[in-house]
């Protein structure tokens, strides 16, 4: 799985642009992965390089899809930034001093489900807030960051357990 | 010496992170200048023909709709044409009225949608045409239903625009042909929806009054149809906010016409002059 790690990734992440591009449900609706794919980036790489792949994977995203360039990487940024923090303080400082992986079925799903809700929340408000939040009604941005956070938790608990899948036998 | 360390792996990290994210939001925020990149224009020519190629598969499940939009169109030329057969053969009885030529201050040039974004906040247009084809930034895209969006920046084959579907696009517009006049927005919600602001309490409106642009640009000209007004609201006492429903329904456009005026350069210079 660690060698096909970044493979995955990258199909995940044409899957966020074909999402980006033709899954036009509803203007309220933002379904993003991005956050869940930083999370299962492997803990051998340190904030730095989680920085740089980040901003990476989020032009990558903004440029071949429909969003405006520079949206997707300045919401993946802080998330990139808290991830290492977010995983010690869900899973335990071990995790990153021994540079374990976590998985669903090791720590158990509250805790997963934890991390995916603060990186998701974290990310969809300041997706939200520059997608021209400021100009529209607040009840519009909280509908459409409900919905949003609502949808995206759900498909990334399935992606984070493909990614992150439990490797004891 | 390791809190030395680790205080500066933190400060290389929070640097790092400031870079990054001063270079999203400049992106972000220049979103005209980011168009104008050699890399841009070279994805947005990717984008035009890989992701271009499922909007075909989109418009050809639309063709009926399409045909029906076209031949109500044809009708309307046609009885327009007749009109004005009527008026020149009316015209020709008085000579004087020969001298009077009439020369448009607008050019027009057909073009189709590659590519349209409906599903942010910031959607935008690829077209077909481009600076080869004389496409300029600046020109504004219009249908005979409604005004589509302005041209930020062109390459050769290619010009990408603004859509009216952008938080950032504000159209003068006129409440009837001699209403008054306010920004027109997008509701940031439908296809077809839109606001009207900062229209006077001492107008009087009705719901189904035609919303037009009032020509107070210098991109897009007077007097086009654009949408029908709704409900309304007072807004701090001071003004009406109208919805309006778009006569374009931004879901099913693909053809549209680019209009350029050809006096804008010149309307700016004096702009530009009389501000300094």
């Amino acid at each position: 799985m660690r060698n096909n790690f970044f493979l995955y990734y990258l199909l995940l992440l044409i899957g966020q642009m074909m999402v980006c591009n033709f899954l036009h449900v509803s203007p309220l609706l933002t379904l993003n992965i991005l956050p869940a794919l930083i999370l299962c980036i492997p803990t051998r790489f340190k904030t730095a390089s989680l920085l740089f792949i980040a901003f990476i994977s989020g032009l990558v995203v903004d440029l071949f899809s429909d969003c405006s360039i520079g949206l997707n990487a300045f919401a993946l940024l802080p998330v990139a930034l808290v991830k290492i923090s977010l995983c010690s303080f869900v899973f335990g400082e071990e995790l990153i001093a021994r540079e374990e992986e976590f998985s669903i079925r090791k720590y158990g799903l509250a805790k997963v489900l934890f991390a995916i809700l603060v990186l998701q929340t974290m990310f969809l408000l300041l997706y939200i807030w520059a997608d021209g939040g400021s100009s529209r009604p607040l009840e519009f941005s909280a509908t459409r960051f409900g919905l949003s956070l609502l949808v995206s938790v759900v498909v990334s608990v399935p992606l984070v357990s493909m990614l992150k899948p439990d490797e004891r036998k | 010496m390791g809190g030395r360390r680790k205080i500066g792996s933190v400060l290389f990290n929070a640097a790092i992170f400031i870079v990054l994210e001063i270079a999203a939001l400049s992106m972000l925020g220049n979103s005209s200048a980011t168009q104008q990149f050699f890399i841009t224009k070279g994805v947005h020519g990717a984008i035009a023909k890989v992701w271009g190629g499922a909007e075909d598969i989109r418009y050809y499940f639309n063709l009926k709709q399409a045909n029906e939009a076209l031949f109500r169109e044809n009708f309307e030329l046609s009885r327009q044409l007749d009109v004005f057969m009527a008026e020149a053969r009316n015209a020709r009885k008085d000579s004087l009225t020969r001298s009077y030529a009439t020369d448009s201050d607008y050019e027009y040039r057909p073009a189709d949608i590659i590519k349209m974004s409906r599903n942010t906040q910031h959607n935008y247009i690829i077209l077909s045409q481009g600076s080869d084809d004389g496409v300029e930034p600046q020109s504004g895209i219009i249908t005979r239903n409604g005004v589509i969006g302005i041209v930020d920046a062109v390459s050769k084959h290619y010009a990408y625009a603004i859509s009216f579907m952008n938080t950032s696009f504000s159209l003068s517009a006129r409440l009837g042909r001699e209403g008054a006049v306010g920004p027109l927005v997008w509701d940031g919600k439908t296809t077809d929806g839109a606001l009207l602001r900062e229209i006077p309490l001492q107008n009087r409106f009705e719901p189904g009054d035609t919303v037009f642009t009032s020509g107070h640009s210098s991109i897009f000209p007077p007097d086009i149809p654009v949408g029908i007004t709704g409900g309304s609201r007072i807004v701090n006492g001071a003004t009406y906010e109208i919805e309006v429903r778009l006569l374009q329904d931004f879901s099913s456009v693909r053809y549209v016409t680019l209009v350029n005026n050809k006096g804008r350069k010149e309307m700016e210079a004096l702009e530009k002059g009389g501000a300094e």
